[in-house]
């Protein structure tokens, strides 16, 4: 019989192709470029502007809430209910989007990065009685014995060379990366509560939400919650910090452009304007020396220079989405985001340290006592194990305020206000994502979408170079990195996969000459 | 991990309000892009299913491009059927049935949650050991897969012939 498989065509696929130029065990140029169109903001004209959050969602599968929650902050503006959303409704979105922060931190620890560190056969001499670790050891000694390492799957094939954890730590890991399965199936079913399904759930609604709380659902979102919390104070923190100190030379690395972006999540108040809003990650903007300075949504334009559009560029309340996949010198079809003209980082690292910059003092703790575990300050930040270190913290932070919120809601207030759709109107909907700042912008007229734009986190890190020729943040991240080995290029992998990036990325190795090296899958 | 904690996971994370504690024990789901042509063999077969009487204890899931998602779905059933499109280097529309043993190696297994899809949660079972043991692939070979929706005339027909296949199956269950 034939070969068979799976069809990879349309579900393994490179949305980002990132180009590096090796010479002499040094990254000289790199070039990120994705590789999908999707044209959202075009075929959104004409339609419901309602209809905006249920298409948004569908941008991704795996940030759905996301672009849901920005959709509707989005149209709460527009309707001119930006000031109104009740305690219930505005508690409920952070519930909703919080879940969706721990269950894609955890996954993207253990399940997307973990094995770049971690040496997964060291499950094969275990000796415990851990469960899940020896359903690891039986998993590996039946790929051993048929001499097939295929059936290791995800565990191979993989980069050799720099494994360094001690076997005791490396099973440990192992047997939470199969707890880790559970946690984030936990974390999603948590997001149902409110969200009524993951992915592309209906609980929102400009105004609110579409379902209050009850005794019962609060009751069961603390129960999983509690399971988190305890998880990730007691498992994730505790494995990014023992893979640190392993790698911390990775504190050196993928320092990237020095410059970090955060809008703010998680309303603590309806202020109607979005940029005055408190919120436990605050909007600011900051550089590796620390500086803090407000944050202003005007200075937020998009290049095209070398993206496939034929659009101008811009503010994106003024801009279009129009592709020519012919444009010369173009090489991504994504846009070139800038703040003031100039390349930002957005993420977790950015949200994490614009909290510490702007005074909050639980934030400051968590990190002076983690980074001077390792004799660092808050710049170390700035690093592939800096992003790993912020993304963890803030599970524990978001995770914990979670908790919070669950005894500010009131059963029986109202959770949305009532809309009316106007005849023209102006939104703009500012929030992050997991990974990293969102924007949605949407202009109505004669009641139905007339333009809308969105501005997505791995836009921003992936960005292609912008009209000054200024490389994106991930670019900037890989140019002057070392590589010991080209055939096994783990430093490129780790330092791009601490972005998170969302999409599917595949990374070419080539030599000045032109000459490819290899092709390395690494997401 | 401390196995003698009184809050293991086995006690602690039983979903409460669902029905994932004793879902119905035969699954047939299908996966697929519809925006793909003919990636969309495996939808249209469910679709199809959804529409006809079938014996009780069948549960018929349109699992589109979902990928970790798939886990949850598949564990705890006593038998499942998958319908995909296959590339198998062989004529549109050939029809192949199989088991999990003979889904071939990709040697570039990748894990992104953005591609990640029936290959991964099979693997991800098979590690934790809740992989069902009578799982059944029916895969089909895709002629187009140019970016719009509808088959070719080829995949529309082995289309037909699965879903035969696949109620030929149900009529034969196992009692439960």
């Amino acid at each position: 019989m034939a070969k068979i498989v799976i069809d990879p065509i349309s579900r393994i696929e490179g949305h980002l192709k990132i180009e590096v130029v090796v010479e002499n065990g040094v990254v000289k140029d790199a070039h990120s470029s994705g590789t999908l169109f999707r044209g959202f903001e075009i075929f959104m004209k004409g339609h419901h502007p309602l209809d905006a959050q249920h298409y948004t969602q569908r941008i991704c599968g795996v940030c759905p809430v996301s672009h849901g929650v920005t959709s509707v902050l989005n149209l709460d503006s527009a309707l001119g209910v930006a000031g109104q959303i009740p305690d219930n409704g505005r508690i409920i979105r952070n519930l909703i989007q919080g879940a969706n922060y721990v269950q894609s931190h955890i996954l993207h620890f253990y399940h997307l990065a973990a094995l770049d560190y971690v040496d997964v056969t060291a499950a094969a001499d275990y000796t415990g009685n851990d469960l899940g670790l020896l359903k690891v050891k039986k998993f590996i000694e039946r790929a051993l014995s048929a001499n097939d390492l295929a059936m290791l799957g995800p565990f191979w094939p993989r980069y050799e060379g720099d494994y360094r954890l001690s076997k005791a730590v490396n099973q440990k890991a192992t047997a939470d990366y199969v707890k880790a399965l559970d946690m984030r199936r936990l974390a999603h079913e948590m997001a149902t509560i409110f969200f009524g399904r993951i992915p592309h759930g209906p609980g929102l609604t400009a105004g609110g939400v579409t379902q209050g709380p009850t005794d019962l659902n609060i009751e069961q979102f603390r129960t999983k919650l509690k399971i988190l919390r305890d998880f990730t104070d007691n498992v994730y923190i505790p494995d990014v910090i023992a893979v640190a100190e392993a790698y911390s030379d990775h504190f050196d690395q993928g320092f990237g452009c020095g410059k970090v972006l955060s809008y703010g999540v998680f309303d603590l108040d309806s202020n109607a304007d979005l940029t005055k809003r408190r919120r436990v990650l605050p909007n600011g903007v900051a550089d590796a020396n620390l500086n803090l300075t407000a944050f202003n949504p005007q200075f937020i334009t998009e290049d095209v220079k070398y993206g496939w559009f034929d659009s101008s560029s811009g503010h994106p309340s003024g801009t279009d989405t129009i592709d020519n996949h012919n444009k010369s010198g173009a090489y991504s079809w994504l846009k070139a985001p800038r703040y003031n003209g100039e390349v930002h980082e957005v993420g977790p690292l950015p949200r994490v340290l614009v909290a510490y910059l702007a005074g909050d003092p639980t934030v400051q703790q968590m990190v002076n006592d983690t980074l001077g575990h390792f004799g660092a300050g808050p710049s170390a930040l700035f690093s592939t194990l800096g992003r790993h270190a912020a993304r963890a913290l803030e599970c524990k932070i978001v995770a914990d305020a979670m908790d919070k919120w669950l005894d500010e809601l009131k059963v029986g207030d109202p959770w949305n206000v009532p809309i009316e759709i106007p005849d023209s109107a102006e939104g703009m909907g500012l929030w992050e994502a997991p990974r990293g700042a969102l924007g949605h912008w949407i202009s109505i007229k004669n009641g139905v979408i007339d333009r809308y734009q969105c501005v997505v986190p791995s836009t921003w890190n992936c960005s292609p170079r912008d009209d000054r020729d200024q490389p994106g943040a991930i670019e900037q991240s890989l140019i002057g990195a070392k590589v010991r080995d080209e055939e096994n290029p783990f430093e490129v992998v780790r330092i791009v996969r601490a972005f998170d990036p969302c999409l599917a990325c595949a990374v070419h190795l080539v030599r000045p000459n032109g000459d490819t090296i290899g092709e390395y899958r690494i997401a | 991990m401390n196995t003698e904690s009184p809050n293991s996971m086995a006690d602690q994370t039983q979903p409460q309000q669902n029905n994932m504690d004793c879902p119905p024990p035969v699954l047939v789901l299908g996966v697929g892009n519809i925006l793909l042509s003919d990636e969309a063999a495996g939808i249209r077969v469910i679709e199809a299913l959804q529409k006809l009487p079938l014996p009780e204890g069948v549960e018929v899931v349109d699992g589109a491009t979902r990928a970790m998602e798939l886990m949850d779905i598949i564990r705890g059933r006593k038998k499942v059927i998958i319908v995909d499109a296959v590339a198998a280097e062989s004529e549109p529309g050939a029809v192949f049935r199989f088991g999990p043993g003979q889904l071939a190696e990709i040697k570039q297994m990748s894990i992104s949650v953005h591609d990640i899809g029936v290959h991964e949660a099979i693997f991800f079972l098979r590690m934790t050991d809740e992989l069902p043991e009578d799982i059944v692939f029916y895969g089909i070979q895709p002629g187009s897969l140019a970016l719009h929706e509808g088959l070719t005339p080829e995949v529309n027909a082995a289309v037909k012939k699965v879903i035969d296949f696949v109620l030929e199956d149900l009529k034969n269950l196992p009692d439960s």
